[in-house]
């Protein structure tokens, strides 16, 4: 169940977006798809639901590949773009030509109509929406067919606070009932409002994928300040703890909880003058993560697809 | 809101609606009737057709002439511009508007999409090329033309021009989807349906001369005009090479649409 994501690999001209990504989104909880703008986020979404045509490895939603769904948008609700409506067209209008498509009954316009919040923009041409609107029309024809995974190219682009609080909690509360929720942001901030997990690409290649807390909880440093540094620094070197000295008996220590380091220098006698535990933050955690990404694309002209 | 929202996906009815290629078809018509401008599209075919036969009946009026019946119809060349333009826009505007990842993410089996577009826009043009056909015959009948004299040649006018452009239409929407950029689309129609007839024709060549014949519009006009058996096609058989032309331009549409990304 929910998404897998094989060696996929899409190549435009000679340039590759995507490169050999695997990963897995989970029903039951909200996914974010999270890498500097040129990543390959859209690629891989475009790929999932059929869109693009994978160059390598396969895409499944479910264990079926979207264009062999019988009725797609009861499967999936997807929003790849905020202008996705003709100007000339009423919103009802285009929710209900795509409605048409799978016989869904004039009712369920209505009814996600609703649950958009459009109601008293809906009889208008989707020309005069604003980006946010559009979102909103986005997600409706999403919700049309009810269906069980849904995926998200930046949604939150372009909606005021109120929208963001709302979309948050309606992801949040389609993953309580089950669903798959797999949504895209280039900032972590977004993301970390309401994905529980996050897959991290860059340069079209999975960085990382794994519950948005330990991108952080890995990092946990603590900087010490004492009057023998050297003890302390000989007294806690030890796998995968790494500590640098900085000026006036002061030492980052990088691996360990704040409680150990302070447990460990009271069981033998060393003072403690300061203790302070830094918590990289995740957008820090995310820079670092993508720095080299970034770096090469800035120089990369003829970089993938947005 | 969040309970409120929950409540309605989880309870609410889609019904157990499923995809069909009929549906992709109905939904095409929605489409269609959903924006004004369509509407106002297909007058414009139906009130050139009959605008022009005025036109006409008013000169020679002036020079104390009648024209013949087939004449009346002389403005079908101009107004086929009209839903050439139609046809190209029809698919070109799913790219230009955004609303091509919609569609195809609704139909992702991309071909009853198309055949929705062919239907709709076929029939649409039909009924206003016909209904524009009649009219003009209708007026030319109460200013004097000899209209009745021949119900066989009526009858062929009326469903012929109807015929002619609907397939000029459906002609124009298979090479949109082949190009698929809108202001490359419509300079290719152009090309093909006007520019093409009047260059070969002035290659000093009578092979090419000859093959002019078989060009979309030389082939297909043959419909509504005098049965002539100097050229080398009957009125039907100019529009069988109309029809071979529109169905090449829907086989590259189909083989386009599935194969390239949306």
């Amino acid at each position: 169940m929910g998404i897998q994501v094989q060696s996929l690999g899409k190549q435009y001209g000679r340039t590759w977006a995507v490169r050999d990504l695997t990963f897995e989104v989970q029903p039951g909880k909200v996914t974010g798809f999270l890498g500097p703008n040129g990543a390959g986020k859209s690629t891989t979404m475009r790929s999932i639901v059929g869109l693009d045509r994978p160059t390598t490895g396969t895409a499944l939603i479910d264990g079926v590949r979207y264009a062999r769904l019988r009725a797609p948008l009861r499967e999936v609700g997807t929003v790849l773009d905020a202008r996705s409506a003709h100007r000339s067209r009423r919103a009802v209008d285009h929710l209900r030509t795509v409605a048409a498509t799978h016989g869904f009954p004039r009712r369920r316009v209505d009814e996600v109509i609703g649950l958009a919040g459009l109601e008293s923009v809906a009889h208008r041409r989707a020309g005069q929406f604003s980006l946010g609107m559009g979102q909103r029309l986005g997600i409706a024809v999403a919700l049309l067919g009810d269906p069980h995974t849904l995926i998200l190219d930046e949604p939150v682009n372009g909606l005021d606070p109120e929208g963001v609080t709302w979309i948050r909690r309606l992801l949040g509360s389609l993953a309580a009932e089950g669903r798959t929720v797999f949504l895209s942001s280039h900032l972590l901030s977004e993301l970390a409002l309401v994905a529980e997990h996050v897959i991290v690409i860059g340069r079209g290649e999975l960085i990382a994928d794994s519950p948005i807390d330990t991108l952080t909880a890995d990092a946990e440093r603590v900087r010490v300040r004492t009057e023998e540094v050297d003890a302390l620094v000989r007294l806690v070197s030890a796998e995968g703890v790494t500590t640098a000295s900085l000026d006036n008996g002061t030492v980052e220590i990088t691996g360990l909880p704040v409680e150990a380091v302070a447990r460990r220098a009271a069981e033998v006698g060393i003072v403690l003058l300061e203790v302070t535990p830094i918590h990289r933050t995740l957008e820090e955690a995310y820079t670092e993560l993508t720095r080299d990404a970034v770096e090469y694309r800035a120089g990369d002209a003829d970089g993938g697809r947005p | 809101m969040s309970a409120a929202a929950a409540g309605a996906a989880r309870y609410a009815a889609p019904g157990n609606g499923s995809l069909s290629a009929a549906r992709a078809v109905r939904a095409e018509w929605t489409k269609f009737r959903t924006l004004p401008s369509n509407l106002v599209t297909m007058t414009i075919t139906f009130v050139t057709i009959i605008g022009l036969a005025g036109v006409l009946l008013a000169a020679l009026a002036g020079e104390g002439r009648v024209p013949a019946t087939t004449e009346l119809l002389a403005g079908v060349s101009w107004a086929q511009f009209v839903p050439a333009v139609l046809g190209v826009v029809m698919i070109c505007s799913e790219w230009a508007s955004g609303t091509s990842k919609v569609t195809f993410l609704a139909v992702p089996t991309r071909w009853p999409v198309l055949a929705g577009k062919v239907a709709v826009v076929g029939v649409a043009t039909f009924v206003a090329g016909a209904a524009g056909a009649a009219g003009a015959l209708v007026m030319g009948a109460t200013t004097g033309v000899d209209v009745g004299g021949d119900p066989a040649l009526v009858i062929r006018l009326v469903v012929g021009t109807g015929l002619y452009l609907g397939t000029i239409a459906v002609l124009a929407l298979g090479l949109g989807a082949i190009v698929r950029n809108l202001v490359g689309s419509i300079l290719t129609v152009i090309g093909l349906l006007w520019i093409m007839p009047f260059a070969a024709a002035m290659v000093p060549v009578p092979e090419v001369q000859e093959l002019t014949l078989y060009l979309p519009t030389s082939a297909g006009v043959l419909l509504i005009t005098p049965d002539n058996p100097a050229v080398g096609l009957t009125p039907w058989g100019g529009y069988a090479v109309l029809l071979a032309w529109a169905a090449a331009a829907l086989a590259g549409a189909v083989l386009t649409l599935r194969t390239r990304d949306v």
